[in-house]
C-alpha cells in the first residue's frame, strides 16, 4: 500500500545519503513539468546542485522557482526489470520527495560553508574533489559561468510501497 | 559540444527503455505546482505503460491534468551514463485485459488485489543523452 510520512531533519541527513539517486522535476514555460536526473551536494539540511547559469533550468526557475526534489536508493532505481526483481517492498522506502522552491545563486556565489558533494567518493562521480572534473567545476562556479542553486523544502515525504 | 550529438537513435531508445524498470515521473499539482514520483514501467506495442495507487498523488494529478515527463537514466560510470527523458500525455488504460497484461509484465507484478490505475505515455517529445558518445573527454580520475 501506498503511503508517506512527514520526515524529521536528522531522518533526512541519512536519507540523503542513503538515497543516492536524484531527480529534479520543474516547469517550463508552458507548465509542463520536466524531469532532470542530477547530481547533487548537501549540507545544514539542504539540497544543493549545480548547474550551467544559460541552462534551461535556471531559466526555468527565474520565470518559476516551484521545484519538487525526488531521491532514491540505486537499489530501486537500477531495479531490474522482469519476474526476478523484489527490490522494492510494499513496506519500503523507496523514494523522499521535497517539495518547496529553488534559489538560483547570483554569479560567483559558490557552495554555501558545509555544504559538500554528494557520492564524492564514488567513482561515478568524475567530478569529486581532487579530479582534474571538480577543478574545473569550481572555476566555473567562480566565473559565473555555472550557478549553485539550492533547494528549500517546505515539507518533505517518504513515499512507500512498490507502487 | 551540442547535445544532439550524444542523442540516441530511436532503436537505441527502445532499447535502453526495455532495459530498464523504474523511471522518475513529474506531474501537476492542483496549483500547477511540480509534483515528483517514482513508478515502475514496462514497454508494451512500443509505448512506455505504468501503474501506480489509485489514491496516490501523481494519479490523482493526472486525473485533472495528463501532462507528465518521465525519465530513466543510468550512470554506473561517468562516460556510462545515459537516459531519456519524454515528455507527453498520460492516457488511461480502460481495457482490463490490457490492463492485466502490463500489470503482469511490470517489475515485479504488484500484490494480488492492489488498487493500481493503468496509464500509457502517448509521447509529444523525446530527449536523450548517451555520454559514451562524447569525443572530447576529460580525464575523470
Amino acid at each position: 500500500m501506498s503511503s508517506s510520512q512527514d520526515v524529521s531533519r536528522d531522518e533526512l541527513d541519512q536519507l540523503a545519503r542513503s538515497h543516492d539517486r536524484r531527480m529534479l522535476v520543474q516547469l517550463d514555460a508552458e507548465g509542463w513539468p520536466m524531469v532532470y536526473p542530477m547530481g547533487g551536494f548537501y549540507g545544514d539540511h539542504q539540497f544543493g546542485f549545480t548547474t550551467y547559469r544559460k541552462s534551461q533550468k535556471v531559466v526555468n526557475f527565474e520565470r518559476d522557482p516551484r521545484v519538487s526534489f525526488v531521491i532514491v536508493p540505486s537499489e530501486v532505481w537500477d531495479e531490474a526489470p522482469g519476474a526476478g526483481a523484489t527490490a522494492v517492498t510494499e513496506e519500503a522506502a523507496r523514494a523522499v520527495v521535497l517539495s518547496g522552491k529553488a534559489e538560483v545563486l547570483p554569479p560567483g556565489v559558490g557552495l554555501p560553508e558545509g555544504m559538500e558533494m554528494l557520492d564524492a567518493g564514488h567513482e561515478t562521480r568524475a567530478s569529486r574533489p581532487g579530479s582534474e572534473m571538480h577543478s574545473k567545476l569550481m572555476a566555473s562556479i567562480a566565473s559565473g559561468k555555472r550557478a549553485v542553486v539550492l533547494i528549500h523544502a517546505d515539507a518533505v515525504q517518504i513515499l512507500k510501497g512498490g507502487y | 559540444m551540442s547535445r544532439e550529438s550524444i542523442a540516441l537513435t530511436d532503436d537505441e531508445v527502445a532499447r535502453f527503455l526495455s532495459q530498464r524498470g523504474v523511471m522518475a515521473l513529474g506531474t501537476l499539482g492542483a496549483d500547477g505546482a511540480p509534483c515528483g514520483d517514482i513508478v515502475r514501467y514496462t514497454i508494451h506495442n512500443g509505448l512506455v505503460h505504468f501503474a501506480c495507487m489509485k489514491g496516490r498523488q501523481s494519479a490523482r494529478n493526472i486525473e485533472r491534468d495528463p501532462r507528465i515527463c518521465c525519465a530513466v537514466e543510468q550512470n554506473p560510470s561517468y562516460y556510462e551514463i545515459k537516459g531519456v527523458t519524454i515528455r507527453g500525455w498520460a492516457r488511461p488504460v480502460d481495457d482490463a485485459g490490457l490492463c492485466r497484461t502490463v500489470l503482469a509484465a511490470l517489475p515485479p507484478p504488484p500484490p494480488q488485489g492492489a488498487d493500481l490505475a493503468v496509464y500509457y505515455l502517448e509521447p509529444k517529445r523525446t530527449i536523450s543523452f548517451d555520454f559514451s558518445k562524447i569525443q572530447n573527454r576529460i580525464p575523470t580520475a
